[in-house]
């Protein structure tokens, strides 16, 4: 029986917060699986391979939340436990698990982003055509933010114009949690009035397809459609918006790249999975084992949380030659930055297809931006990215796509 | 060479058709299809890279 290897980091504090890096690489040092008493105690699987073993077989683990022992609500993707709502699929295990990720798996295939191409295309150039002549730009909420919440609005099929009524709260939600709740309620409220309207009246959108649903036990509830449509909304806007923040404040002193980027579709893509890899905007999330197993020389046992470090592993010196370094042409490259198992990211087709629109129609008609001031989320062991990117350029001049 | 993916443990990452589109194909949910029967030689090392791209260890080369 191997020792348990121990390490003492509390993925809410503020070391936590301010060195988040410096952490990861501390738990990687300390073992590919490590324990800590921090936050009601959890394991911390921190090296790629760990990563990957851990939640390659779903019968190991449940994401779903439930009662403790003390009538305590428990489990679910987070620690601590958040109990305001439950983000499906994330957070159901299979057989429901099956029902709730076809019903949206086909919506986001690499075949319907391909057919709603010409949409983020559009989407991107007014998005644009708001602030290119504006001189300076908060980049994450004026130019990343909405082009992902228009593009999913639209597929779902909510009124786009209430894209801000969406995506304000839930940046706020990543960036400063705190002040997020009265803004994620009134959305859960809108959802649910929306829901009650469409199941009478029903639209063309992926809304009222999940509405329509028909699971192995019966129809699908409004509940479980509104956790959907909520967990396609959090899981994509603010993480494609860090994604593209990111990698542009790493371009902007990179003329030649920037020109390669544009110019080259093979290296695009290649450099789209650096991007992934090196942000890894999903830092990490939660489950709970189901049984008793080994991850690398740890034994897991029935109801320990495990806390898996989706970044820590994109980091791992031992997967990656040297990880810190930015290389876009960088192959092969088994990043889990959209998870691994069976919860890995279910939008990654239109994640990867908006971030490349983007890019490069910034990079067109926005040559000469700066960054002139950022500030990153306060909370960091989920997600990272932004609460602000301010951007300075040449005013350009509009393309007109507002007639359409 | 034969190459195949163990659909249990294939999730859609797609990386494998990235590294290597003359290999692996996506199917309409995006989860990888492997090219059947013995593969050209021209394509082995294709289908190494393809193979070693999974995050989920999905994929078996038989030599």
């Amino acid at each position: 029986m191997q020792q348990v290897r121990t390490i003492d980091i509390d993925i809410n504090g503020e070391d936590y917060v301010r060195r988040p890096l410096d952490m990861e690489a501390a738990a990687r040092e300390a073992g590919p699986v490590a324990w800590t008493e921090s936050n009601g105690g959890h394991w911390m699987v921190s090296r790629h391979a760990a990563v990957i073993e851990g939640l390659r077989d779903a019968d190991t683990y449940s994401t779903e939340k439930f009662l403790d022992e003390n009538g305590q609500l428990a489990g679910g993707i987070m620690i601590p436990t958040v109990p305001f709502y439950r983000y499906l699929p994330n957070e159901s295990d299979p057989p429901a698990w099956n029902g709730f990720r076809k019903s949206i798996a086909g919506h986001l295939s690499p075949g319907s982003v391909e057919r709603l191409q010409p949409v983020i295309d559009q989407y991107t150039a007014e998005v644009i055509d708001e602030m290119i002549e504006l001189g300076e730009a908060d980049f994450v909420m004026q130019v990343g933010s909405p082009v992902t919440a228009k593009v999913t609005l639209h597929l779902l099929g909510l009124p786009t114009e209430d894209w801000k009524f969406y995506a304000k709260p839930i940046h706020l939600l990543f960036a400063d949690g705190a002040s997020a709740g009265p803004g994620v309620a009134a959305i859960q409220e809108r959802l649910s009035s929306t829901i009650t309207e469409r199941r009478a009246a029903p639209q063309r959108g992926m809304i009222d397809d999940l509405i329509a649903t028909e699971l192995d036990y019966g129809p699908m509830s409004d509940e479980d459609v509104k956790d959907l449509v909520f967990d396609v909304m959090v899981g994509g806007f603010d993480t494609v918006a860090g994604l593209m923040a990111g990698s542009l404040q790493w371009l902007q002193d990179k003329p030649d790249l920037k020109t390669r980027l544009l110019e080259d579709d093979e290296f695009l893509q290649t450099a789209t999975e650096e991007f992934l890899r090196y942000i890894s905007p999903a830092v990490g999330l939660s489950r709970t084992a189901t049984t008793d197993y080994p991850i690398a020389d740890q034994q897991m046992h029935k109801g320990d949380r495990m806390y898996f470090m989706y970044r820590s592993a994109n980091w791992d010196p031992a997967e990656f030659d040297e990880p810190e370094t930015m290389r876009l042409d960088r192959r092969p490259n088994r990043h889990v930055a959209f998870g691994a198992g069976i919860h890995r990211c279910v939008g990654s087709n239109l994640a990867r297809s908006i971030f490349q629109t983007v890019l490069r129609q910034f990079l067109t008609r926005v040559t000469d931006y700066e960054v002139v001031d950022f500030e990153q989320y306060k909370m960091t062991n989920n997600n990272a990215g932004f609460a602000r990117m301010i951007m300075r350029y040449t005013p350009g001049t509009r393309i007109d796509s507002s007639a359409r | 060479m034969k190459v195949s993916i163990d659909p249990k443990y294939c999730v859609g990452h797609g990386m494998c058709h990235l590294n290597a589109p003359d290999v692996f194909g996506l199917d309409d949910d995006g989860h990888g299809v492997a090219l059947e029967g013995e593969i050209p030689s021209a394509l082995r090392e294709s289908a190494r890279l393809g193979s070693e791209s999974c995050p989920q260890q999905a994929i078996s080369i038989e030599e």
